[in-house]
């Protein structure tokens, strides 16, 4: 009586490994963390037509990643492996990284990820469609595993202390480990190795305790759920080209969108009207928000500035709303502010109303701030900097206590210089001075000393002398 | 008008200030100052280096000290008299003690209670003194502790709003009764060095100049100016203020006197007494039979003049360190010419005995100077410790405490900080420190860096480079901030010993080890101020032989000290002429190597002259060619005058020691004891400064009164000029040269006993423990790797039946003695674990991993590292099984019965030679298996190339190619640009040297390949030695790191 016999053995799986290259620059794919999990969702949706039975792999040590997908149950459906493929390629030209990708099959979904390492290695596919058709999987394992065996041990990437450790001991492939195993089964890896390890290798080759002996109970098959984004949509009982009577329905759709992300603890930061003609002419507005939103108010409002400046170009007859990212509510920090009254929260309201509306109505480069930079030289001591970004508003002591006037040129006025003494829109007398500046010795040296000096009319002047020039200069005027 | 400069922050007050203090005060004395007080921030470590300046530019110098008080206030303290001194050093004491190395904390009530007799400047700071009811607190507070010893300083700095902040302040000192002084802040003595000032202040803020922003200074005005500047700046009232202060100022650092310690004498005996008393003791000891006449004659002399000159407890203060050391069976010896007198060899201070070598008395005791001798001596390096607490214990921290070394810019240095505070891009500062050789000159670098420059332009790498201005500014700023101090560190073992408090003469701050205690001042300025140090020093030399001696007293029980080694040895010495050296004190390195065979010793002096003759000094002053000429009797030995014979005689006529020098200024010029160590010390900072040239004359004068020729006066002084810092004492010669015999004598009798020593006192001397086990298996000793069930925690010698000592070599028969390696030559093993498997085994031997599992508490990590390192071979077979079997290992081991099933077999093979020998280099640093060239031997280029033995049979001048690996670079000064490479294959090393011209050529194999193939012409020079030298100069270098994979071989560089 074989081991094989004692319960009845689990059915014949084959996955498909997808995995796609390592720094990959094709312009579809974004490498960021989000941007790969986002690719990897995207994929998931595409190839769920073929199988529920998806899971995606990002790999915690190189920047490989990809899906996995158990094909067994739609051979059938499909009518062959090879028609399979053929189909998954086709969808995956359409995804425009058909010529990006690496797919190997195997028995176990491990044992398919590694064997999509195997470059240019042919896979047999017609012998892999005769043992699964005549239902002999034991053959099918053998198969694989020497499939496996080229493969170094590195490519167990999870277990770096376990690479490290068995290249010491003399291994090489995972043709070695095998090999070991088949000796002295997964027991000499298990005590020296751990569980973690021991319990990889025994799903990756599908085996309980050696290769004799088949994994007694079968892993569950994942099942992929597609995400479903927030739709909802409003028919008007006829079509509506004034913003006032689109409101309505607006108010409605937001309504609904809050209630959606309060029962899944969820917030968003844009969403998307879409304006939907009778002859299903579309037109999409998207309203973003600087800070993420579980309420509608804000969104109808900015909703509202937006679609003030818009020019109807037909009459509404359906309106949609759309809402296709939002993120987790717990990853944002909150201040305790039950009343939602307080003086902060109200302006921070404000000012986001605000700035949107200017941003709508001027355009993002429009709107900045201005912020003090520090350095000894007075012309460069503020910047312009980006709306988002966060000025420096607090000045240095030794600038607090500084004599400086409240109006700065931004280009010295020069002053001339006559027998008579100095003249800027007439005579100027020193009062106190000099307060000397010599900096800037590592782009353009200067030397400067300032004055403070009054204009003939009882105007007080800061004024400089440069010193390497020899001439005047106005620098502000105290007010 | 008279001025006193009262607030001079120099480079002493790291990374602030931006000039030397030497040339601070050598400014003020310039602009005509009366006096220049060094004010650095709570710190005295300048202030040694103004007074030296200061007397030779004539000018007053006034020591205080700048605080940031814990409150705020920002104040200066100057010391008007010696008791006030010791107030300040104490009170910088107490505020750096309290800190982190490096830092201060000052509070103000301690100011009050401890500052009783300093002057205070008050220093009004425009800036952040703007609370007034603060300030009229601090008014309030200060007039009422210090009354008339508070002045408010006034810092004129050309800042803005200064004129405003002057009235409120003129107004605060007449409401309070405070007198305004003048107290401009000069951080620098030129305001040229601005662009430094603002990069060190982005250095010790850790950014970039141009992200100061208004942190940098406005202006370059804090800088020593002109009388006529500063009577515009500062109302004249001020500036006489500052003369006000000068004239309470009475205290000199000429008044710092030194208090030795007295406890060391017994009641009943006067210091004299007690001295001669030891003396006497030793002297019986010494001589057994009775004191030779001369010997007797010689120590009433010395002791004359040490009890003349009041150095009693000086000597016993030595005496007594060196009587612990010996109470705690640590080995060692004096060094120095005070050290090497027949009262100290009567003390057991040193093993030379009078006669031996000429000692120079004066050079160390001389009546014209009222200068302390200097006694350096040497300990065992691995229980130098233990004296040292020895010292703390004695005579606590309050009296005993450690030098400070300065730790100063040098060029990487210089370009790593300098690169960072412009902003330049960290990999471009990184490629730029790595091309600076130890030896490039100012200009060849520049080029250098212009070529880097455009190189990496036009490489298009992707980081920035600055501009070819900005590259200028950076040059001139690097050689700038050369020499700067940029902290300071404890010396390697000058302890300064007082018999009162050592705060009371210098500041005492926290060394970065803890529970370790620096002063303030420096080897230098401690000679510059006179004060008594003892350097107890560490020397690996005499762990290995105390370790040597221990082995060989095993079996072999008459040797068990250094003076039971049979003196004159010939075939000792017979080796040493035959350049068989590695391993031996002073030497082994490659200098020294290829002079034994040509200067041949066979005496213990001809020892002490081959130490001293390998120097800069001697090689410099033209002495080697002439010596040996004349000692291997191709020229006569003459003297140009028979005053000189006695000082030269024992050098055959031509000067190789310091002490000649001097002894040739007393004789031959007619100086004075006194004198002529004043041209020691003038030969000592030679090249520093031109000091030596100010005796010229009268030395050539005195040599033309005694009727020397002009030409040989000349000659002569040129040769003293050439000996520069660098020329070497007698005295020290002949201390180390008795190391030098007698560890030449135990290597020569007892190579295994002396291999398995030196291996285990390293780290120490010139060769790395592969280089000393490849040399000892040279010379037939047999290695044997570690064992889990043989070795201890030290290398062992192990009896073995196989000994392949040539017999020409050792014709009587020799122990038959193996080196064991120990446990300690894991380096990542848990040492207290590594101590322990000895002792965890005792004599029943590990029979299995898991009986060694079960029987010791040896962790899965130590288990790793033993199988790492092979050391369960005997019980696995191999190093693969060794961890496979090791990693199944748990410690709950012990707690499953026999019969579990714990073995499983490894599949797969032992590891190939090459990786064996890849883990061994990992684990142990070093092989025991093939040389790595012989592995590669047999592999294209090397299969072409020579070995080291091949070369003796290959003639002179003929072009060969060689290869090996990179064991030593050295470029001393002396080479005139050239470069010695030594390279080690599987039979020895072969010594490379690279001229000039070709190191252009090839720069970067040289200075970074490990394993290196040479092609060149072969010089052998074999006429009138037994040995031949042999050289290989190289004309093509090629580097083959690559072949070595993950072998890693330690190469030993020296600048």
């Amino acid at each position: 009586m074989t081991n094989n016999s004692v319960l009845s053995p689990p059915a014949i799986r084959l996955w498909l490994a997808i995995r796609l290259p390592a720094n990959v620059s094709h312009p579809s794919i974004d490498t960021s963390e989000n941007g790969v999990e986002k690719k990897l969702m995207e994929l998931c949706e595409t190839l769920y037509q073929f199988t529920p039975h998806l899971q995606i792999y990002i790999s915690g040590y190189t920047n490989a990643n990809g899906v996995l997908l158990e094909i067994s149950r739609s051979l059938t459906l499909f009518g062959g492996i090879q028609i399979l493929l053929d189909a998954i390629h086709q969808q995956l030209q359409i995804q425009n990284i058909s010529q990006h990708y690496h797919h190997a099959l195997a028995h176990t979904a491990q044992a398919a990820w590694l064997c999509s390492f195997l470059d240019g290695q042919e896979q047999h596919v017609p012998y892999i469609e005769q043992k699964i058709m005549a239902h002999q999987p034991e053959q099918l394992r053998q198969f694989f595993r020497e499939q496996l065996q080229p493969l170094p041990v590195t490519c167990l990437e999870e277990f770096p202390r376990a690479i490290t450790a068995l290249k010491q001991t003399g291994f090489v492939l995972l043709g070695d480990i095998i090999q070991q195993i088949q000796v002295s089964g997964l027991r000499s890896f298990t005590k020296r190795f751990g569980n973690e390890f021991s319990q990889y290798l025994s799903d990756m080759l599908d085996i309980s305790q050696d290769l004799q002996q088949t994994g007694l109970f079968s892993a569950p098959v994942p099942i992929f759920h597609p995400e479903i984004p927030f739709i909802e949509r409003v028919d008007f009982e006829f079509p509506v080209a004034q913003l006032d009577l689109l409101q309505p329905g607006m108010e409605l759709l937001l309504q609904k969108l809050s209630n959606y992300l309060q029962q899944r603890q969820q917030q968003c930061q844009m969403v998307e009207w879409h304006l939907i003609s009778i002859y299903q002419e579309r037109e999409i507005i998207r309203v973003h928000c600087d800070t993420p939103q579980q309420q509608g108010n804000l969104l109808l409002d900015l909703s509202l500035i937006q679609l003030e400046q818009y020019a109807f170009r037909f009459a509404v007859d359906q309106l949609e709303l759309h809402c296709p990212f939002t993120s987790s509510l717990q990853g944002q920090t909150y201040h305790l502010d039950f009343s939602q009254q307080s003086p902060n929260h109200k302006t921070t309201q404000d000012f986001t109303l605000t700035t949107a509306k200017l941003k709508a109505r001027l355009g993002n480069s429009a709107i900045y701030k201005i912020s003090y930079k520090d350095d000894h030289l007075p012309e460069l001591t503020n910047d312009i900097i980006s709306y988002h970004k966060t000025a420096w508003q607090a000045l240095p002591v030794l600038q607090q206590q500084a004599l400086r006037p409240k109006w700065l040129f931004a280009i010295p006025q020069t002053i001339e210089h006559t027998a008579t003494g100095l003249q800027w829109r007439g005579h100027l007398q020193l009062l106190a001075g000099p307060e000397r500046i010599h900096t800037h010795w590592w782009d353009t040296p200067t030397a400067r000393d300032y004055f403070m000096a009054q204009r003939y009319d009882g105007l007080r002047l800061w004024i400089f002398k440069d010193l390497q020039q020899q001439r005047w200069f106005v620098q502000g005027v105290f007010c | 008008m008279n001025y006193t400069h009262l607030h001079t922050i120099t480079n002493f007050t790291f990374l602030s200030g931006a000039s030397h203090p030497q040339e601070m005060v050598t400014r003020a004395a310039e602009l005509g100052y009366s006096a220049i007080a060094i004010t650095d921030e709570c710190s005295l470590a300048g202030v040694v280096k103004a007074f030296s300046a200061a007397q030779k530019c004539g000018i007053e110098l006034i020591i205080g000290s700048h605080f940031f008080l814990s409150n705020g206030i920002t104040l200066i303290a100057i010391a008007p008299t010696r008791i006030a001194y010791a107030e300040l050093s104490g009170f910088i004491t107490l505020a750096r003690r309290r800190a982190d190395k490096g830092n201060y904390e000052a509070h103000i009530e301690d100011l009050r209670f401890r500052l009783q007799h300093c002057l205070l400047i008050w220093l009004c700071d425009p800036i952040n003194d703007n609370n007034e009811s603060t300030i009229q607190l601090h008014a309030d507070y200060l007039t009422r502790a210090f009354k008339d010893r508070l002045w408010l300083g006034i810092n004129h700095q050309l800042h803005s709003g200064e004129q405003q902040h002057f009235e409120r302040w003129q107004q605060l000192g007449k409401e309070w009764g405070i007198p305004l002084v003048a107290a401009g802040q000069a951080l620098m003595h030129s305001s040229k060095r601005k662009m430094l000032l603002d990069s060190l202040t982005a250095i010790r803020l850790n950014t970039e100049v141009q992200k100061l922003g208004t942190q940098t200074r406005a202006n370059s005005e804090a800088y020593l100016k002109t009388l006529g500047q500063l009577e515009k700046l500062y109302p004249s009232a001020l500036l006489e203020e500052t003369e006000r202060i000068r004239e309470q100022c009475n205290f000199s650092m000429e008044e710092l006197q030194y208090q030795y310690p007295r406890e060391l004498v017994p009641a009943g005996f006067a210091p004299d007494q007690y001295l001669r008393h030891l003396v006497r003791q030793g002297e019986q000891q010494r001589y057994p039979q009775g004191t030779p006449p001369e010997v007797t004659q010689l120590i009433e002399k010395e002791l004359g003049l040490i009890i003349g000159e009041r150095y009693e407890f000086f000597f016993l203060t030595v005496y007594d360190i060196v009587e612990f050391a010996r109470s705690q069976d640590i080995l060692c010896q004096g060094r120095g010419s005070a050290a090497n007198s027949v009262v100290c060899y009567c003390l057991g201070i040193t093993e030379i005995a009078p006669g031996q070598i000429n000692v120079l008395f004066e050079r160390f005791i001389s009546k014209e100077r009222n200068e302390p001798p200097d006694i350096d001596v040497d300990f065992e390096h691995a229980r130098r410790e233990e004296v040292i607490q020895y010292i703390y214990q004695k005579y606590s921290r309050e009296r005993a405490a450690l030098a400070a070394t300065v730790i100063t810019y040098r060029r990487r240095s210089a370009v790593r900080d300098l690169g960072k505070a412009l902003g330049f891009d960290p990999i471009f500062i990184t490629h730029l420190a790595s091309s600076i050789a130890w030896w490039d000159e100012r200009t060849e670098w520049e080029q250098r860096l212009t070529r880097l420059s455009e190189q990496l332009r036009e490489s298009n790498q992707a980081f920035i480079l600055p501009s070819q201005q900005k590259l200028h500014l950076f040059f001139d700023l690097v050689n700038e901030l050369r020499g700067f101090p940029r902290h300071l560190s404890q010396h390697v073992g000058g302890f300064v010993i007082a018999q009162d408090r050592i705060s009371d003469l210098v500041p005492i701050e926290n060394a970065s080890m803890p529970e370790r205690t620096i002063i303030q001042w420096d080897k230098e300025d401690l000679e510059t101020m006179r004060l008594l140090k003892v350097d107890v020093l560490a020397l690996g030399m005499l762990t290995a032989l105390k370790k040597t001696l221990r082995i060989i007293q095993k079996y072999q029980p008459g040797i068990q000290r250094l003076a039971d080694i049979p003196a004159e040895d010939d075939a000792t010495y017979k080796m040493l002429r035959m350049a068989d050296s590695v391993g031996v004190f002073q030497v082994e390195s490659r200098a020294q190597m290829s002079m034994l065979p040509r200067l041949k010793p066979e005496t213990f002096y001809d020892l002490v002259i081959q130490i001293a003759i390998v120097r800069p000094g001697p090689i410099q002053g033209g002495m080697v060619h002439p010596y040996l000429q004349r000692r291997n009797k191709k020229e006569k030995v003459t003297y140009e005058h028979d005053d000189l014979e006695p000082v030269l005689k024992s050098t055959l006529g031509i000067p190789i020691f310091q002490e000649q020098a001097i002894r040739l200024a007393m004789v031959a010029a007619g100086f004075s004891g006194g004198r002529a160590d004043e041209l020691r010390r003038s030969m000592a900072s030679w090249g520093k400064n031109s000091d030596l040239e100010k005796f010229e004359e009268e030395f050539i004068t005195g040599m033309l009164t005694r009727n020397y020729s002009l030409d040989f006066a000349v000659r002569l002084f040129e040769q003293i000029k050439g000996f520069g810092g660098y020329g070497f004492p007698e005295s020290h010669s002949a201390s180390f040269a008795l190391l030098c015999y007698a560890s030449s004598w135990c290597k020569r009798h007892h190579p295994a006993a002396f291999y398995c020593a030196l291996l285990n006192s390293q780290p120490m001397g010139f060769y790395s423990p592969s280089q000393l086990i490849q040399d000892a298996k040279r010379h037939g000793i047999v290695v044997l790797p570690v064992d889990i069930n043989r070795s201890e925690y030290e290398n062992q010698l192990e009896k073995t039946a196989a000994n392949n000592l040539p017999t020409e070599y050792f014709p009587n028969p020799q122990p038959l003695f193996a080196i064991r390696l120990g446990f300690c030559q894991i380096s990542s093993l848990n040492i207290t674990a590594a101590q322990q498997i000895a002792r965890w085994r005792g004599n029943k031997p590990f029979t299995s991993l898991e009986n060694l599992s079960r029987r010791t508490p040896l962790t899965a990590t130590d288990l790793g590292q033993l199988a790492a390192a092979d050391a369960f071979a005997q019980l696995t077979g191999d190093r693969h099984e060794s961890r496979w079997q090791a990693a199944a290992l748990k410690p709950y081991i012990s707690l499953l019965e026999n019969s579990e099933d714990q073995h499983d077999l490894l599949s797969m093979p032992a590891p190939s030679l090459e990786k064996d020998m890849q883990d061994d280099y990992t684990s142990l640093g070093l092989s025991l298996r093939t040389h790595p060239m012989a592995l590669l031997r047999n592999q294209s280029p090397f299969n072409r190339c020579k070995t080291q033995r091949e070369l003796a049979s290959i003639g002179h001048g003929r072009f060969v190619r060689v290869a090996g690996l990179v064991t030593g670079r050295q470029r001393p000064g002396t080479a005139k640009g050239s470069m010695f490479v030594t390279l080690e294959d599987e039979t020895g090393n072969i010594n490379v040297i690279v001229w000039q011209q070709t190191q252009v050529h090839f720069r970067e194999p040289l200075l970074n390949a490990q394993l290196l193939m040479i092609k060149g012409v072969l010089e052998i020079n074999a006429t009138d030695s037994e040995t031949p030298v042999i050289h290989l100069v190289a004309g093509h270098l090629q580097d083959y790191t690559h072949c070595l994979k993950n072998l890693s071989v330690n190469s030993r560089d020296f600048h």
